[in-house]
């Protein structure tokens, strides 16, 4: 089993903490380790940190990694996920942070900036992690360390081992950049720790529910950045369908936008829009029917809980009379036939919804506020960018082509927010 | 009247005929063949009357006459009663329309009765079979609404039945608008004691344990002692009823404050949407010989189908009433003694639709089954946004 700490500074037992030996009296005195290798990180300057984070994550991709042998171990119980989808997010989460994608990180929105206005970074860098998409929180300790400033993370409490798993691989492959990464997992009813975390941060990173993020954002007077629950869509655009074969082609593209993370992640596109008729969205649910159950094989479901197949069961038969629907292991699909939200899809699946004209959707999805994260696109660029600055109001954060929804960069601006230049 | 009309009556004749030769004959099992031929003219009419269930079986690939049996005629979930009217005749010619409680969406799933008499056909045998063994006609004593205060309970048409037809003297509804009349009850079944009556309690979960707690808290004097023979029928779900007790002490407590042995507390499973119900066996079994040994063995392969007393706590449900889990990714009929949601075929529906897919998760083996509750514990979410949530509340903000 996967420890559920791993603390600079704080041996496996917690004898050298001075105090109680509890949690919070542990991460205080990590804390203070985490700040004095500040400078260790920051002498090894931009170059040493890119080139030292990269190859972090080459060994993280490398199949006989021990950390992501065991993370592959432990997650898909821990995350409920099947071992391939949790493969395959180890595989996005560090094939992304390359040399090369850093320098344009840095280049983008970090490099010749003053931190703070003052000459160093935050020296410590908090970073609260939420369930299930174990990955989300990466980015924003890889710029903590990017930057130069030693991270500290509060994993869920029942979903530890990927934040101890990373923790103790930057100690043991990336030595260089000094005790630089803390991790813990508690649970949110142990106020203490969670106090005694956020006093020892200069800036915090946060991902979670909008109710727990409004909680936080009550308790922390220092930089915040937040990043809550969000949904993106994807669009087809009208002419922009070819014969069956690009359909087919089309629909082999978006299922993996569906299908990653289970449909739990905020870039699952939870609607496909289809401008033109309701026999057009028909038609593109029929040959999604017939290529998501080998489709979904790539992605192995893990079982519905039954609160989870009661309401797809009841969203096919919903569907059904709304439009058309069917589904098997793993996978479902309809299309409606008016322009509507409701019934909500279930995870997994891909629901085709006519409307009349792009234009329509900001107001269709006014309902859900600012809370757009995603946009896959299918049609031309004008089209694309003008639905794009229609979206921007709704949130929107991310706008990419078919089946690379779920594949963002290191340097995304997750939730719109610069994170790099967070430490800046 | 109309010809679908002429259909729909010669099916209610040809349902109730077939109910009442199974009673008579005590066939607790109907034939594959006798099944299939009534489930098949039924989803004929079905489809016949209803262009939104029409539609939706086009959809499926499924009509009448093409599929191989009656397990391929596509099941509706109960979710849909809630936006679809669902009946094979014009809505405003309904006799009585059953609706469901609300739910958080403000919307009351709808099942449209033409005629009562088959509902009535199948409700009246199987509750006499496993609530009335002995055939006798016991003080009843409800705790529920009548069908007058409620018209649209299809529970309380249930009760008005039991009480207007197989009542004895004293029988009758203790309820009023600020719910169940614990006192009055309780006077009643006092006074049945004295005059050595019977007596049936038939109640919501939530009533009885109103009432349980009222004995325990001593505001309805000290426990009864119910005339041997008596009964009680608990029903509307456990669940959400009790935050404190599990099903097995809320039963030990009923029969401790009502004086009755423990197999005599009989639980109730039925829906609106449903013209049949299940009962516990218990009490059927203690006076039923053919029926016990079949019920017994059942009971026992059944996981939990036997609680801690040895008796049966499965549901039986009647032979014109088929039941089968199905698988939960799929949605395709599990084998027999698989856990999955549960769907029914009940052809006592005639008007509306008999292939009922319900949210409810169980066991199920020869009819009978045992319900085992959704799982608890936390939907995984990740970071995908409750759209569900967000659009409930946005509407609720528009209409409130």
């Amino acid at each position: 089993m996967t420890a559920r700490s791993f603390l600079p500074g704080i041996d496996a037992k917690g004898n050298n903490v001075p105090g109680s030996n509890s949690l919070p009296d542990r991460l205080l005195a990590s804390s203070t380790v985490l700040r004095s290798s500040a400078p260790v990180l920051r002498e090894l300057g931009e170059r040493g940190r890119i080139r030292t984070l990269a190859g972090l994550a080459l060994n993280w991709r490398d199949p006989e990694d021990p950390y992501r042998r065991e993370a592959l171990e432990v997650l898909p119980a821990e995350c409920g996920l099947s071992r391939e989808m949790v493969e395959h997010g180890i595989e996005q989460a560090f094939s992304v942070i390359t040399e090369q994608a850093l320098r344009y990180w840095c280049l983008e929105e970090a490099s010749g900036k003053p931190y703070q206005g003052r000459a160093d970074p935050p020296e410590l860098s908090a970073h609260i992690w939420a369930s299930n998409v174990f990955v989300a929180g990466l980015p924003p300790v890889i710029a903590s360390l990017l930057a130069g400033s030693p991270a500290l993370i509060k994993a869920p409490d029942n979903m530890p081992s990927f934040a101890v798993l990373l923790a103790r691989s930057v100690a043991e492959h990336a030595p260089e950049l000094g005790s630089c990464l803390g991790a813990a997992a508690w649970s949110r009813g142990d106020i203490a720790s969670t106090a005694t975390f956020m006093d020892t941060a200069d800036v915090l990173f946060a991902f979670g529910e909008d109710s727990t993020l409004d909680s936080i954002r009550a308790l922390y007077f220092r930089p915040l950045f937040a990043f809550g629950a969000r949904y993106s869509i994807s669009v087809i655009s009208a002419g922009s369908l070819g014969n069956d074969e690009n359909i087919d082609a089309l629909i082999d593209q978006m299922a993996p936008d569906h299908f990653a993370w289970d449909g739990r992640g905020c870039l699952t596109p939870r609607w496909v829009f289809v401008e033109g008729s309701a026999a057009i969205a028909r038609m593109l649910a029929e040959r999604a029917a017939s290529r998501l159950p080998e489709l979904a094989m790539r992605f192995p479901a893990q079982p519905l809980g039954d609160e989870a197949a009661a309401e797809r069961s009841a969203w096919l038969g919903e569907t059904g009379f709304a439009g058309w629907s069917r589904a098997g292991a793993g996978w479902a699909c309809a299309s409606l036939d008016s322009a509507t939200l409701e019934p909500v899809p279930p995870h997994r699946s891909m629901c085709f919804v006519p409307i009349d004209s792009l234009d329509d959707l900001p107001l269709l999805l006014s309902p859900l506020g600012n809370h757009l994260q995603g946009l896959s696109f299918v049609g031309n660029e004008h089209a694309r960018e003008e639905l794009a600055k229609e979206l921007q109001g709704l949130g929107l954060s991310r706008v990419t082509s078919p089946g690379d929804l779920q594949r963002p960069p290191v340097h995304w601006s997750h939730d719109g927010v610069r994170i790099l230049a967070a430490f800046c | 009247m109309t010809s679908s009309h002429a259909l729909s009556d010669a099916l209610h004749r040809k349902v109730q005929e077939a109910i009442a030769a199974s009673v008579a004959e005590r066939r607790w099992v109907w034939s594959d063949e006798s099944f299939d031929d009534l489930a098949q003219q039924l989803f004929a009419h079905q489809v016949q009357g209803s262009a939104a269930y029409d539609r939706y079986c086009q959809g499926r690939g499924v009509l009448p006459g093409e599929q191989n049996s009656w397990l391929d005629i596509p099941a509706v979930p109960t979710d849909v009663f809630r936006s679809i009217d669902l009946c094979s005749f014009p809505t405003e010619q309904s006799s009585v329309v059953f609706k469901t409680s609300g739910t958080t969406s403000g919307s009351r799933g709808r099942h449209f009765l033409r005629r009562t008499d088959t509902y009535i056909a199948s409700l009246a045998p199987w509750m006499c079979t496993f609530m009335l063994p002995s055939g006798d006609q016991p003080r009843v004593v409800v705790l529920a609404p009548s069908a007058a205060q409620d018209p649209h309970s299809s529970l309380s048409f249930m009760l008005q039945w039991a009480v207007d037809v197989r009542g004895g003297a004293g029988s009758a509804f203790f309820w009023d608008s600020s719910g169940p009349m614990l006192a009055e009850a309780v006077e009643s079944m006092r006074a049945a004691s004295l005059v050595g009556q019977r007596v049936l309690l038939l109640g919501t979960a939530r009533a009885l344990q109103a009432l349980l707690e009222s004995f325990v808290s001593g505001a309805l004097g000290g426990p009864l002692c119910l005339h041997r023979g008596s009964r009680a029928m608990e029903t509307g779900g456990f669940k959400g009823a009790s935050r404190t007790l599990s099903r097995e002490l809320f039963y030990e407590g009923l029969a401790k404050v009502l004086g009755l042995p423990l197999e005599a507390i009989i639980s109730e499973y039925g829906m609106t949407e449903l013209a049949s119900q299940g009962y516990q066996p218990s009490l059927f079994m203690a006076v039923a010989e053919e029926a016990d040994e079949r019920l017994s063995r059942l009971a026992a392969e059944l996981p939990e189908g036997l609680d801690a007393d040895g008796l049966a706590r499965c549901f039986v449900f009647p032979p014109w009433c088929r039941v089968r889990s199905v698988d939960p990714q799929s949605l395709d009929v599990l084998p027999e003694g698989e856990r999955g949601l549960l769907r029914f075929w009940d052809l006592a529906n005639v008007d509306s639709i008999s292939v009922i897919q319900t949210a409810d998760v169980g066991v199920v083996r020869e009819g009978a089954v045992v319900l085992t509750g959704r799982s608890p514990g936390a939907r995984p979410r990740g970071c995908s946004l409750a759209v569900d949530e967000l659009l409930a509340a946005a509407r609720l903000a528009t209409h409130p």
